[in-house]
């Protein structure tokens, strides 16, 4: 079956999370991607978690994550046939993503203005904490790091307690996606206006622009000066906000309008339109609200995340469940829309994996591909692809090129 | 030189902040993105929180990003003056047309049949309930894209789920995730991240589709979930699930292998900076900036497993560097030394940023509603092609002549009709509150 990006070559110079996470989007929904890697490999096959908790290269849930449906090359790119080989690459591809440290492209003699001389069509996007321009272009950076400079991390919080970042990784694959997109734009650019171009993707400038609060508050500042406080994290009326319930939490929002639905729900009819608790100002005193607690929490504490979901949904409330990664893994609706397939990875055997980020019938993404071994199409792209006899891989491969 | 998105209009009927949010991404590269809205019904959460807020609630109930007008005050028309949509509603078209009326459906037909694709955000099952679901749409533009973004997809037992981006954070493993580490996860206040990682996401799936249209001919409707988008931003936790049965929880702000990594209080009033260590140069180059301390010489610290373990009395260590010095002067000082740090900005601080305004992120615009302000700007830098903001955030109705006369063809005389009959405005009805 055809695949939606099925005809967009990628030559990929990324490592760690951001610049695979960008690749990875292109490579799940068809486009052919080469991973070109340094001879000991993406440093990304060292991070945990790693199967069965045995460090390996080729065992990083990471790693076999962010480079399924990729083809891997090594490639000293820091020896002058090492660059020789990426131009020679660069020549036929119609994107090049790279994430190092800015300058560094250009240190090995593989910055834009000598790629566009090679493929005046090529777009190439570089992928970096801070941007290829500006005071914090060097500094170094991490997830947390980013987001505290950049994104609402201030807000993530309750008053007078310290605030929390996102989890894990979110940052920075987060960029990945906004890269993606930027990519797929300039690959229009090209292929349907002719129009090669460099584009300049910053981490950091992912989180300034994130509508995740940030780009509401910027824009809030101008607008009036001031700044938004630290919210009351359960919220106006209620019932509202977390709850603990039978096996875990759960996310009510049923309070002020939606109050007369929460007791149909809670089969309390008789408070729907009581006036000692339906009225707005019954809902918005704080007194009330604990007096509420008294008769919420019983009833909330006798169902599983799954009956009160299943309850609010019918009562027309909304409403979330604070899900495990286990409670996702044996969830029924994502089961059904079978959004964990298995991968078959050679060192691993059949894993459950995070499947592709929308459904498209007409061109489905999948995994075609596991992600590669270290090096594992050399052969393929240096000698099929690139002409070199199997006697030059072995003077390439002594000399320390691949 | 035209714009890499020249050519291909988008009919945009999404509101709150993911659509909108991916709908701003096209229309920075170029894309014709037409809004859909209407003046007989508000779109929740959308173009601010209430339609038309009295100064009063403005000033007093409804807390500074509730009130986000210049100078908190709604104006005659409030919908065109707020932040939470202004903020990424530059270079967009709008119309306004009553899509619950046969006639309407009838023009947004002739609209789409006109176009490249629809993206839309409401819950599975209204556009359809509307008459102008895939089906119907695909009847009058066989080719056409459209990509529909739901809480938790259009299929499967949840397929109708409703809740606020919090909430699909919820049923995504996030929050339980990000949640204070030690606490009652109660505490956890919201996040919107779901909508910038939905927004890229619908962007994404956008360009794809598109693209497969153009080399086969054939359109498709796309199926987006949000919580399966944001799944995908973090296969870290579910690799660890589905390949060593283990469960995580929050570690808050700390690494699953490197330390001390954190969040440390600051000279000031809630002032705190982020702290990064990942090898053992960083760590000496730490101990330094802070004046090598006796305690940091514990030779426990000198490697990053000994570190690790023992971060409770690191974070006390160094927590009681931090607190009596301001936060940007911390994270300056520990940057010089290659060290990872930086302060936790408030919208205030990220607004004065000399990197931001560096690279000619804030743009100036002149609005007609609002007047002259700095509005964010770019999310990437294109060397060919920049993000330029063409137009200020569309008011509403504010393309009605261009749709309606343009586009569809409508006579003057028609056009009148049409604004008589509730479809054509650019003022909700009294009604709408």
């Amino acid at each position: 079956m055809e695949l939606a990006l099925g005809d967009l070559k990628v030559l990929d110079l990324t490592h760690f999370v951001a610049g695979p996470a960008c690749t990875k989007l292109l490579a799940d929904f068809g486009a052919d991607v080469l991973k070109v890697e340094r001879l000991e490999g993406d440093p990304a096959r060292n991070l945990g978690p790693f199967f069965r908790d045995r460090p390996h290269p080729d065992q990083s849930g990471v790693f076999l994550h962010l480079n399924t449906n990729k083809r891997s090359i090594t490639l000293n790119l820091k020896s002058r046939a090492g660059a020789q080989l990426v131009e020679e690459l660069a020549r036929d591809a119609d994107v090049l993503v790279e994430s190092f440290r800015p300058g560094v492209m250009e240190g090995l003699g593989l910055g834009y203005d000598t790629l566009r001389s090679i493929n005046p069509a090529l777009v190439m996007v570089s992928i970096s904490n801070f941007g290829q321009s500006g005071p914090y272009r060097d500094l170094p950076g991490t997830d947390l790091v980013l987001y505290s400079m950049g994104g609402p991390m201030q807000s993530n919080s309750k008053v007078g307690e310290y605030p929390v970042r996102l989890p894990g990784m979110v940052t920075q694959m987060h960029a990945g996606y906004v890269a993606a997109v930027a990519t797929l734009m300039g690959f229009f650019g090209s292929r349907y206006k002719g129009i090669g171009q460099h584009i300049d993707c910053s981490i950091f400038e992912s989180q300034a622009m994130s509508v995740d609060r940030r780009l509401t508050g910027l824009l809030t500042h101008q607008y009036h000066g001031e700044i938004v406080p630290r919210s009351d994290v359960r919220g106006a009326g209620y019932p509202q906000g977390v709850y603990p319930c039978k096996d875990g939490y759960v996310n009510v929002w049923g309070g002020l309008q939606f109050f007369p639905l929460t007791a149909r729900m809670m089969e309390m009819p008789e408070m729907a339109d009581d006036p000692h608790w339906a009225t707005r100002d019954a809902q918005l005193d704080s007194q009330r609200k604990d007096e509420f607690d008294v008769i919420f929490l019983p009833w909330i504490i006798e169902r599983t995340k799954l009956e009160y979901l299943q309850m609010a949904r019918r009562a027309g409330l909304l409403s979330g469940a604070l899900f495990t990664v286990e409670d996702l893994l044996q969830d029924p609706h994502y089961q059904a829309r079978d959004f964990f397939p298995e991968v078959d990875h050679p060192a691993t055997g059949p894993v459950r994996y995070v499947g592709p980020i929308v459904k498209m019938p007409a061109s489905p993404a999948g995994f075609r591909a596991p992600a590669p071994l270290l090096g594992q199409h050399n052969e393929e792209v240096y000698h099929g692809q690139l002409g070199f006899t199997k006697a030059d891989l072995v003077r390439m491969r002594r000399m320390g090129v691949i | 030189m035209p714009l890499p998105l020249e050519g291909i209009r988008v009919i945009a009927n999404t509101y709150t902040w993911a659509g909108p949010y991916a709908m701003m991404m096209l229309a920075d590269m170029g894309a014709e993105i037409i809004r859909v809205e209407s003046i007989q019904r508000w779109q929740w959460n959308t173009r601010g929180f209430m339609a038309r807020p009295t100064k009063e609630q403005a000033a007093v109930l409804m807390g500074p990003m509730g009130a986000a007008y210049p100078n908190r005050d709604p104006g005659p028309r409030p919908w065109n003056r707020h932040a939470m949509f202004n903020s990424h509603a530059r270079n967009k078209k709008s119309f306004t047309v009553d899509l619950a009326s046969p006639e309407g459906v009838d023009i947004f037909k002739q609209l789409v049949a006109q176009s490249d694709a629809v993206v839309e955000n409401s819950t599975p099952g209204v556009m359809d309930k509307l008459g102008v679901g895939y089906e119907a749409l695909r009847r009058v533009r066989p080719d056409l894209v459209m990509v529909s973004s739901s809480g938790m997809g259009a299929a499967g037992p949840y397929a109708g789920h409703r809740g606020f981006g919090s909430q699909m954070e919820d049923l995504s493993g996030f929050t339980w995730l990000r949640c204070y580490p030690d606490g009652d996860p109660a505490d956890t206040s919201l996040s919107n991240h779901s909508d910038a990682a939905g927004g890229a996401g619908i962007a994404f799936a956008v360009l794809a589709a598109l693209h497969y249209r153009n080399r086969t001919g054939r359109g498709q409707w796309v199926d987006m979930s949000q919580s399966e988008n944001l799944i995908g931003q973090i296969p870290d936790a579910v690799m660890d699930y589905t390949m060593n049965g283990r469960v995580q929880k929050s570690i808050g702000n700390r690494h699953r292998s490197m330390a001390p990594q954190g969040v440390y209080p600051s000279l000031g009033d809630d002032k705190w900076v982020a702290i990064s260590v990942a090898t053992d140069e960083q760590w000496q180059a730490l101990c330094h900036a802070m004046g090598n301390p006796a305690w940091a010489a514990n030779p426990r610290y000198e490697t990053s497993l000994g570190r690790w373990k023992n971060q409770d009395e690191l974070d006390e260590g160094i927590g009681r560097w931090t607190q009596r010095r301001v936060g940007r002067e911390t994270a300056e000082s520990l940057q010089a030394l290659g060290v990872a740090a930086g302060e936790i900005t408030s919208d205030a601080e990220l607004s004065g940023d000399p990197h931001l305004w560096s690279r000619n992120f804030f743009r100036m615009v002149d609005h007609p509603e609002t007047g002259r302000h700095w509005h964010p700007g770019p999310l990437w830098h294109f060397s060919e092609t920049p993000v330029e903001f063409r137009t200020p955030p569309v008011l509403m109705g504010e393309h009605n002549e261009y749709v309606y006369k343009e586009l569809l063809g409508c006579s003057d005389a028609e056009y009148r009709r049409l604004e008589e009959t509730g479809h054509i405005g650019m003022d909700f009805v009294p009604e709408v509150v």
